[in-house]
């Protein structure tokens, strides 16, 4: 079996099960939930590790190894948290919607590698793009956090969300030391005036903008909401529109 | 005042603002002419082309500015929220999460200081087309010299399409150790430094740095025709950059993990 066919047999295994899991959500079947999302990220798992056998280097950059990179750490996190730390509220379920958008919008690409630019086996391109798209799955945690916790009242989500945030940044700052030390080395310099790197800086930005909401403005939770989704929608600009 | 200027909501507005220009700026790349220019900005001390290129494009200057200034802004308020705010915090009782939460903010405004002190102090020049033996002066100060070039891969991947060229240039097409240019850079009769530079592996002098950032063909594919382009810069706080940015992305894991542990911690201002 070609490689390619693996990847389409893995992505609808991942899918199915996935979908399977957000039925049973609904229908309040929290064990089978669980145990289909187990196994769709067991899926994503053994597709991520098929990318990097494939591709002999981490999944970096374009849509298909972009987002089954995304689907994957979210399931994991959500899995994490509802099943391991027994966080008194489910996210998986929230997870597991967006994700199946995701799934549903891959779809429509194609399920291939992307060309093998030869900078991709330097560890500072591999950090930079690798952990850029780990960034975005975490603030998009974050913001599930947030809406979930919203809509259905659970106590402390706010700063729960926050937290993921600051580790969603993390994560992008990590991507950005690694970048301009890239960028230092290929460019001269470690600073370029140019759209990517301007962009980028709006998403660390927004993250920042998140984390100083003052107190005592008298903000809808739909706004801070909408702020603390800044940095998901921020990445995911990143990642996918150049 | 002082307390208005130290407060959250200024903090809010600042970034605001700081997202806002950044956006305009991307906003403005999307046409033709102000992508140029901000490329050119790019390509030198951006100093340097305030001073000599600025005035060909008003709007790219006028935006600029814009961005230093509201920087500029920023930077001064996070500097009084330090010393008049997250100072106290810390001598008011002492904690390792609000010694960090200070430490965060201040290795943060160092950082932002050095990408000002980046614009402004130094030497960049980019895109310096050179063959072998070649010759040119920088700056009337530094010689930068090409006494060979040598590229070990197909000379016919350099003249793909830029679109093509990320699908040719693969790691089994493009080996990096077989591709480099002999670089000598001299200050008068001193030579500075000289050695091979490889794309990703530039020539240094103390701060001075001498990046291949590309091999270029010209005319037909023999191997004679094959040009590199250099950039030569000179940046002082690139190692002082790198050790804050460190530090601080540090002190950010030590802050979410003190917060992680002890979730019912009071807020912080």
């Amino acid at each position: 079996m070609s490689g390619l066919n693996l990847f389409d047999l893995m992505y609808f295994s991942m899918t199915g099960s996935l979908a399977c899991a957000m039925s049973a959500a609904l229908l309040r079947k929290r064990t089978l939930s669980v145990i289909c999302g187990s196994l769709s990220t067991i899926c994503g798992l053994a597709l991520f590790i098929l990318i990097i056998c494939k591709a002999e280097r981490l999944p970096l950059f374009g849509k298909f190894e972009s987002l089954i990179t995304i689907v994957l750490v979210m399931n994991i996190l959500s899995l994490l948290n509802d099943v391991f730390i027994r966080a008194k509220n489910d996210i998986s379920p929230w997870a597991w919607g967006l994700n199946l958008i995701i799934l549903f919008i891959l779809y429509f690409y194609p399920r291939s590698l992307n060309p093998d630019f030869y900078m991709y086996d330097d560890f500072r391109v591999m950090i930079f793009f690798h952990f850029r798209i780990l960034a975005s799955a975490v603030f998009l945690f974050s913001a599930i956090i947030f809406w979930a916790g919203f809509y259905r009242s659970h106590p402390g989500y706010e700063r729960r969300a926050g937290n993921w945030m600051l580790t969603g940044a993390v994560l992008f700052l990590i991507s950005e030391f690694s970048g301009s030390w890239w960028c230092l080395d290929w460019l001269g310099d470690s600073w370029q005036w140019s759209k990517g790197f301007l962009k980028a800086s709006t998403v660390f930005l927004t993250a920042m903008l998140s984390c100083h909401i003052p107190a005592n403005w008298n903000m809808s939770d739909e706004i801070r909401g909408i702020i603390g989704s800044l940095p998901a929608a921020g990445t995911l600009w990143v990642l996918f529109l150049h | 005042m002082l307390q208005k200027f130290t407060s959250v909501k200024t903090t809010f507005i600042c970034l605001g603002l700081l997202i806002g220009s950044l956006l305009a700026g991307v906003g403005l790349t999307l046409d033709k002419s102000h992508a140029v220019a901000l490329k050119s900005l790019g390509r030198q001390l951006p100093l340097t082309w305030l001073f000599y290129e600025a005035a060909g494009n008003s709007v790219i200057a006028t935006w600029f500015v814009m961005v230093c200034l509201v920087g500029g802004i920023f930077l001064i308020h996070l500097a009084s929220c330090v010393m008049l705010r997250l100072f106290r915090l810390v001598q008011n009782g002492f904690s390792t999460r609000q010694f960090l939460f200070l430490l965060i903010h201040i290795l943060f405004g160092l950082v932002m200081i050095c990408h000002g002190i980046s614009m402004a102090v130094g030497y960049k020049q980019s895109d310096i087309k050179m063959f072998a033996g070649n010759s040119t002066r920088l700056d009337n100060t530094y010689k930068l010299s090409v006494s060979e070039v040598r590229f070990g891969d197909d000379p016919a991947l350099l003249k793909a399409s830029f679109e093509n060229q990320r699908a040719l240039m693969s790691r089994e097409n493009i080996h990096r150790e077989k591709n480099y240019a002999h670089v000598t850079l001299t200050d008068g009769s001193r030579i500075l430094s000289s050695g091979r530079a490889y794309v990703l592996s530039p020539l240094r002098a103390g701060s001075i740095r001498v990046t291949l950032t590309e091999f270029f063909i010209q005319g037909d594919s023999a191997e004679d025709t094959i040009g590199v382009k250099l950039t030569v810069t000179k940046n002082p706080v690139i190692p002082f950059f790198f050790i804050t940015y460190a530090g601080m992305i540090l002190s950010l894991i030590g802050f979410i993990v003190i917060t992680r542990r002890n979730e019912k911690m009071p807020e912080l201002p």
